[in-house]
Formats: structure tokens, C-alpha cells, sequence
């Protein structure tokens, strides 16, 4: 309990007020997007040169994504998809969920899975219902939560060093 | 004292001992710098390599929390840190250069800034280094680590002290196969040397040398022996013929001696057993030309008065060998002698006894010469009396005598006009009974010059004669000359 | 009473005849003792154990002696001589053959008067003789030794 508040303490001393000219929460959690894709490895990738992340109906976040458009991870070409319905569940490596609920969450988490795509979103509670990474606000930060089982059942491999700076490690 | 004489005066056991001590030492000294330099240079890598590897596994380690920005993370990372005492200041940088984390022991040190110029590696005191924290090749942030080199130091200085204890031992240990071995080698050179000595000292050719081996000293011990050897045999050889010579001199002495005294006793008998013989004849001749001389007509007369002159003739013969006789035995009784006041007193008694012809005679002023002043007159008188003699027949009698003075000797030139010899016969003027003219010519003994050849033989001198018949005669006596004569 | 008579020891009879001779131009015959050799000489001079002297010591002028006697030599006569009393003021001159140079030295330190070598020229010998002996017959004065012994 008082490392968190000690935690707390020092980012807001230290990485806010640094970030505070430019980043918004969404950019934040952009920034931590592209990063999660660089600790994390897919066990299959589809034969294309891209890494492709798609985007369910947000709009802003995908905005917010736009500077990590075309960088680099696993080797691959980051490429932005903004997606009304996700029925192509193939055509994602990574998908950012805005929000959804119920069965809808379910089934788009199973697909998913089935997929091997690694799923992001800031919905509360995601992790718990087979999400593999979720966003989670504590204060001002913004941290994150891992379900490393759901991250297994995808194929996805999670690095040690991203499981040590989650909140939540759901194993 | 110089240090060259210093080491010249040490003994050869010393100087062997100093030699191979001062270039072990040195051998040892160097081999230990050389191993205290490596040894630093290894444990540098090796530090380096260390703290190389703590740096990558710390960047590897901090990469995640640097993207993610997790302070707490990173505080924990550093903190780990702090158990690894050298290191003295740590920072964690940002992909744009802030720090995200430090720990530092000093109070008040500031991280470096990423963008100037950092001096990495080896310092005097410490060793620093920038590393970037890269994810798949991309900088996402920087990593600064310093340390002190404190351990490196500890350890050169342990290591340094390690080689000292060690090099002391192996000395140590060298100086003790070192004395022992230096025998091998200075003992036999050392032997030699005694050896020589007592020779030198005691004239003992009886010594001898050990001799060990087969390298130079040995083959030195043994020349020496052999050099030794024919010494003493030679000195034996020497003594033995010294001790022949000894006998053969005092034999030679004990003939001589017994020549010398019979000599003696024999000149005795001649001066008392011959002479009066011969007076009785003189005598009765005489007594008979008086008691008788009615009696004897003329050819009587004259047959006595030839027998008279011939018995006198006889007498002065014998006096001559006495003389003669006496000369080589007396002893002599050296001086320093006015040659010309004795030359001058010569000419006075001759003059008093011939009177009758015209004599011209110069003798040179100041001539001194060393000698025994009773022989050298005889042998002078015997000189001027055949210059005066032999120039009886001249219209004029000139006689000269002049002296030429070298460094050790004198000569004394005796010239006269008279008739002179043939240089043929130069061989017999100076032995005995041998005369040159007939004594109806010129009366004598044949004894006089064999006189002056005795007496200038006996002071270490030299006389002889030139001529030539009709043109006058120069005698030359050369004398040893002593450096008081003036 | 006058010293005249003169004794000659010498052992060769040519050389006493010849010294005899010369010496008798000045001197009866009768006045010269003519002794044969040492011994003979100091029997006569001296006496011996059995027998006195046979010529009277204070007659004698000059005693002529040889050096080379048999028996006993001249010089020995001589020490004799001057180790007598009687005898020891009596001239005495050495006659000898040769001037030997020790023999010179001897006989002067025993005490002769004179030394006298005999020349081999005759004529010679006699002058010298004559000489000789009118020095000590007629030139020379001897101390009486019987007035010292009575004085003393």
C-alpha cells in the first residue's frame, strides 16, 4: 500500500509534469500500445511484412495512434486499421477494444483468442474476462494489467520485463 | 676510494656472489613489474568486462521500465546496485536525455548530461561508462555507471605485495644456491691463487692444484701444474749444475792456490838458488882476472870478461822474472795518482843515468789515473825506458805523452821517435822472452813490456802498440777511470 | 878493548871464500869468524849448555849474517841474539840473495842494523863489503855491555 503511494507520489513529481505539455491519456495509452507490441511475441504471424493494429470503432484513439503508424516492432511495419465490426479477425495481429459489453465483449474476446490476437483495452475489469491487456487508471497514471493465461491461449508471449511493470499479472 | 677500485679490491667469491645475485635481482624485479603491469591491465578487462556486464544486464533489465517509465521499477533496479560497493554513481536516462532514475553516493553529484561529450572508461580514480538501453536496436534510453577503481588499486597493490614476498623468498633462496654454486668456480681459481702465493712466498715448487673438471679452470689447474712442474725441474736442473759450478771453483780455487804457492816458492828458490850460482862464477871471474891476470894473455882476458857480462846479463834476466812474478801477486793497493808528477820523476831518474843526447820530452799537465802507485811506476818506468831507449839512436830523443779522457776510462799515449817495430810481429811484443831487436842492437830482458801487459791487465785495463819500423812507436794504456779522478 | 874482528855466518863456502876475499883488504884474516850455519853460530855466539862461547863477544864490530841457513835460519839467530843480553847491542847486517819484501820487514823488526843483498856483479859485492865494513869497524861505537851490568 505505501509503495503505491510512494509510486504515485514520484510520478506525479516526476513523469507527469514531463509529459503534461503533450500527453493526453489517449496518447499515453498509444504510446503504451506500441510499446506492449514490442514486448510481446506471436507464436504465428501471418506472411506479411506488416504488424497489423486494428482499432474497434474509436475514432480518437485511432488519432491518438497515428505517430506509432509505420514505426517499427517485431520486425514488422506497424499499420493502422480503423474497423467498424470486427469479423475479420485474421487480418489483426493486435486490437484495441474502445468499448463493448456483454456477450459482445465475450465473443469478440473469443475470437480473438482464436485468432492469436493480442487484445488491448481500457474497458475495467478485461483483464478478468479474457482480455490479454488492460488499461487502468490509478490517479493520474495510467497503468496497465496482464492476463498472462488468455495472453497463452492466443500464443502470445509475454517478456518478463512487462509482466514486472504490470499492476496485475492474472496467471 | 672509487667504486671501480672498491670492486677491483673485493674477492672473487664476492664479486661471483654480487654478479649473480644483482642480475637475479634484476631478472626477478623485472619479471615482477612486467607481471604487476599485466596483471593491471588484466584485472582492468577484467573489471571493465565486469561492470560491462552488470551495465547490459542492467540496461536489458530497465528497458521495459524506462519505455513504460516505471520509477518504481527502476528505483528498484538501481537499488540493487547499491549492493555492489564500487560503484559510485548511477543514472538512467530517458530516450530524450532526462534522467528517470540515479543514485549516487556523493550527496550533490549530477548526473552527466547525454548530449556533451563524456570521457568513458579508465580514469585516474574511476571508470565510467554511457550505455544506451536499446529494445530491438532502437535507443529508448540511456544508462550511466561510474566506479571506483579502488578495487583495482587494493588488488595491484595486494598483487604487488604478493610479488615482493615471493620475489624475497626466491632471493633468498638464490642466495643460498648461489653461495653454494660460486664455490664451484671460485674455489679452484681461489686455490690457484694460495697456491701462487705460498710459491711466491715460501719458493716451494713442490705445490700443486687441485684439478676438477674439464672446462677453463680446469684446464688452468692444469697448465699451472705443468708450468710447475717444469719450473721446479728446471730450478732443480739449475741447482744442480750451481752446485757443479760451486765444486768445479773451489777445486779450481785449490789448484790455483797450490799453483800460486808454488809459484811462490819456486820464484824463492830462482831469486836464492839461481843467483848465488851465478855470483860464484861473477866472482871467481872477477877474483881470477885479478889473482891471475899475468898469468892469462889477451884472449884469456876477453873469454873471462865474457863470461862476466853474460853471468850479469843472466842475473838482470832473473831480477826481470821476480819482478815479474811479484807484479802478479801483490796486492793492490788502489789510489788516485798525479800521473804526470810520477811521469816527470821517470824522466828525471833516466836522464840522470844518460845524459849524453839531445831529449825533447813533454808529458801532458794534470793526468790522474786510480791505481796501485807501485805497480803502475813499474809499468811507466818500463815504457819511458824503451821510448828512451829505442830513440837512443835519433839526433834528437823526442818522447810525448798525452791522455784522452772518456766517460769511464782514460788513455794514455805514449809517442816516441825512435826506431819503431814492424806491425808484423805486434802479436809478440807483450809476451815474455820475446824481443824484437837483437841485444847487441838494443840491450834488455824481453821481460819489460810482458811487465806493463801484467800490471795493466791487473787493473782491468788494455795496452797496445802501433808502428812501424824506422817511423817511431805510440803505446796506448787505457785505464778504467773512476768518477772522483778529475 | 877494540872491536875488530868480524863474524860471517854463512853456509856456502864460494860465497865465504868470495866475502872472505873482499872483506880482507880491510881486516886481518885472522879477525873474521867464518861460522858454517845457525846452530854453528849460536854455539859460538851464545854457548851452549855444555860448552861457552868460543868467540869473545866484546871483539865482535859486526856480525854479517845470511838469512837462508840450514838448520836454523838467519832471522832466527838474529831473535836469538837480541834476546841475549850479551849479545843484544851487537850490530848485525843482514846478507841475503834477494830483497823478499817480508824477509826486509822481519829483519829489521827482530832488530838488524842493516840489510845487505848481495849483487851478482862481484865488483859491486866488494865495494859494497868495503864500505860496510869500515863503517862499523872504524865509524861506529857499540855501549859496553859488562859496564851496564856492573852498574846495575
Amino acid at each position: 500500500m505505501l509503495r503505491v503511494v510512494i509510486f504515485a507520489l514520484l510520478l506525479a513529481a516526476l513523469a507527469v509534469p514531463a509529459q503534461a505539455e503533450v500527453s493526453s491519456e489517449a496518447e499515453i495509452k498509444a504510446a503504451y500500445l506500441y510499446n506492449f507490441t514490442r514486448f510481446v511475441e506471436w507464436e504465428e504471424l501471418p506472411e506479411t511484412s506488416e504488424l497489423s493494429l486494428c482499432v474497434l470503432d474509436d475514432r480518437e484513439f485511432w488519432d491518438a495512434l497515428q505517430p506509432i503508424s509505420g514505426r517499427s516492432a517485431q520486425g514488422r511495419t506497424i499499420s493502422l486499421s480503423l474497423i467498424e465490426q470486427f469479423d475479420r479477425p485474421e487480418s489483426c495481429q493486435v486490437l484495441f477494444v474502445r468499448s463493448a459489453a456483454g456477450r459482445e465483449l465475450s465473443r469478440i474476446i473469443e475470437q480473438a483468442t482464436d485468432a492469436g490476437i493480442m487484445t488491448v483495452s481500457d474497458i475495467a475489469g478485461f483483464v478478468d474476462n479474457g482480455g490479454v491487456i488492460g488499461y487502468v487508471k490509478q490517479g493520474n497514471v495510467i497503468r496497465f494489467e496482464i492476463n498472462l493465461r488468455a495472453a497463452r491461449a492466443s500464443g502470445l508471449m509475454v517478456n518478463s520485463r512487462l509482466l514486472e511493470l504490470a499492476v496485475r499479472v492474472l496467471r | 676510494m672509487t667504486s671501480m677500485d672498491y670492486w677491483r679490491s673485493l674477492p672473487l667469491k664476492a664479486k661471483l656472489l654480487l654478479l649473480t645475485l644483482s642480475v637475479s635481482c634484476l631478472g626477478i624485479v623485472l619479471v615482477c613489474i612486467s607481471l604487476v603491469v599485466v596483471e593491471h591491465q588484466a584485472y582492468k578487462k577484467q573489471l571493465e568486462s565486469e561492470l560491462i556486464t552488470v551495465a547490459s544486464i542492467l540496461a536489458e533489465q530497465s528497458a521495459a521500465a524506462v519505455l513504460f517509465r516505471d520509477q518504481n521499477q527502476l528505483d528498484t533496479i538501481i537499488a540493487s546496485l547499491r549492493q555492489i560497493e564500487t560503484i559510485e554513481q548511477v543514472c538512467i536516462y530517458d530516450a530524450n536525455g532526462e534522467v528517470l532514475s540515479s543514485f549516487q553516493e556523493k550527496a550533490g553529484e549530477v548526473c552527466p548530461s547525454t548530449s556533451g561529450t563524456l570521457d568513458e572508461g579508465f580514469s585516474e580514480k574511476h571508470y565510467t561508462m554511457m550505455r544506451p538501453i536499446l529494445i530491438e536496436g532502437d535507443a529508448v534510453g540511456s544508462f550511466y555507471l561510474k566506479s571506483r577503481l579502488q578495487v583495482l588499486r587494493e588488488h595491484i597493490r595486494k598483487f604487488i605485495l604478493y610479488a615482493l614476498v615471493i620475489s624475497v623468498t626466491i632471493i633468498s633462496i638464490l642466495v643460498l644456491i648461489a653461495f653454494k654454486l660460486q664455490r664451484l668456480v671460485s674455489q679452484p681459481i681461489q686455490e690457484l691463487s694460495d697456491a701462487v702465493e705460498t710459491i711466491a712466498r715460501d719458493e716451494d715448487y713442490s705445490v700443486r692444484v687441485r684439478v676438477a673438471g674439464d672446462d677453463e679452470l680446469g684446464r688452468l689447474g692444469a697448465a699451472f701444474n705443468d708450468m710447475i712442474s717444469t719450473i721446479q725441474q728446471q730450478n732443480r736442473r739449475i741447482t744442480r749444475s750451481k752446485d757443479e759450478l760451486e765444486r768445479v771453483v773451489e777445486t779450481r780455487t785449490a789448484q790455483l792456490r797450490l799453483a800460486n804457492s808454488e809459484l811462490e816458492a819456486f820464484s824463492y828458490s830462482v831469486s836464492h838458488d839461481l843467483r848465488q850460482p851465478l855470483r860464484a862464477i861473477e866472482g871467481f871471474g872477477l877474483a881470477l882476472e885479478e889473482d891471475c891476470a899475468d898469468r892469462l894473455d889477451d884472449t884469456g882476458r876477453d873469454y873471462l870478461r865474457r863470461i862476466r857480462a853474460a853471468t850479469i846479463r843472466m842475473g838482470s834476466l832473473i831480477d826481470g822474472l821476480l819482478i815479474l812474478s811479484r807484479v802478479s801477486r801483490k796486492q793492490l793497493d788502489v789510489d788516485v795518482i798525479d800521473l804526470s808528477a810520477m811521469l816527470r820523476e821517470i824522466v828525471e831518474e833516466l836522464e840522470e843515468v844518460d845524459a849524453a843526447k839531445k831529449s825533447v820530452i813533454e808529458i801532458e799537465e794534470g793526468m790522474k789515473v786510480t791505481g796501485d802507485e807501485r805497480l803502475l811506476r813499474i809499468a811507466f818506468q818500463n815504457l819511458l825506458q824503451n821510448a828512451w831507449k829505442y830513440s837512443s839512436r835519433q839526433s834528437e830523443r823526442r818522447i810525448r805523452v798525452s791522455s784522452d779522457r772518456q766517460s769511464e776510462t782514460i788513455t794514455v799515449r805514449i809517442d816516441d821517435n825512435g826506431v819503431g817495430f814492424d806491425m808484423k810481429y805486434v802479436d809478440k811484443l807483450f809476451v815474455s822472452f820475446n824481443r824484437l831487436h837483437s841485444p847487441s842492437d838494443f840491450p834488455g830482458s824481453g821481460l819489460g813490456l810482458a811487465t806493463v801487459y801484467r800490471i795493466v791487465n791487473r787493473h782491468a785495463g788494455s795496452v797496445r802498440a802501433e808502428s812501424a819500423v824506422d817511423r817511431g812507436a805510440t803505446f796506448f794504456v787505457e785505464l778504467p777511470r773512476k768518477p772522483d779522478d778529475s | 878493548m877494540d872491536r875488530r874482528s868480524i863474524v860471517l855466518v854463512e853456509d856456502n863456502p864460494d860465497d865465504q871464500f868470495l866475502a872472505v876475499r873482499a872483506l880482507s883488504r880491510l881486516v886481518d884474516k885472522s879477525a873474521i869468524h867464518v861460522l858454517n850455519d845457525g846452530q854453528e853460530a849460536l854455539d859460538c855466539l851464545l854457548g851452549s849448555p855444555l860448552t861457552l862461547p868460543s868467540i869473545d863477544l866484546d871483539s865482535i864490530a859486526v856480525i854479517l849474517l845470511d838469512i837462508k841457513l840450514p838448520k836454523i835460519n838467519g832471522l832466527e839467530v838474529l831473535r836469538a841474539l837480541r834476546s841475549s843480553p850479551r849479545a843484544q847491542w851487537i850490530p848485525v847486517v843482514m846478507v841475503t840473495s834477494t830483497d823478499e819484501p817480508h824477509e826486509l820487514v822481519d829483519a829489521y823488526r827482530l832488530g838488524a842494523n842493516s840489510y845487505l843483498v848481495k849483487p851478482i856483479d862481484y865488483g859491486e859485492f866488494k865495494a859494497r863489503m868495503e864500505v860496510l865494513a869500515n863503517y862499523w869497524l872504524n865509524v861506529n861505537s857499540i855501549p859496553l855491555v859488562e859496564s851496564g851490568e856492573r852498574n846495575g
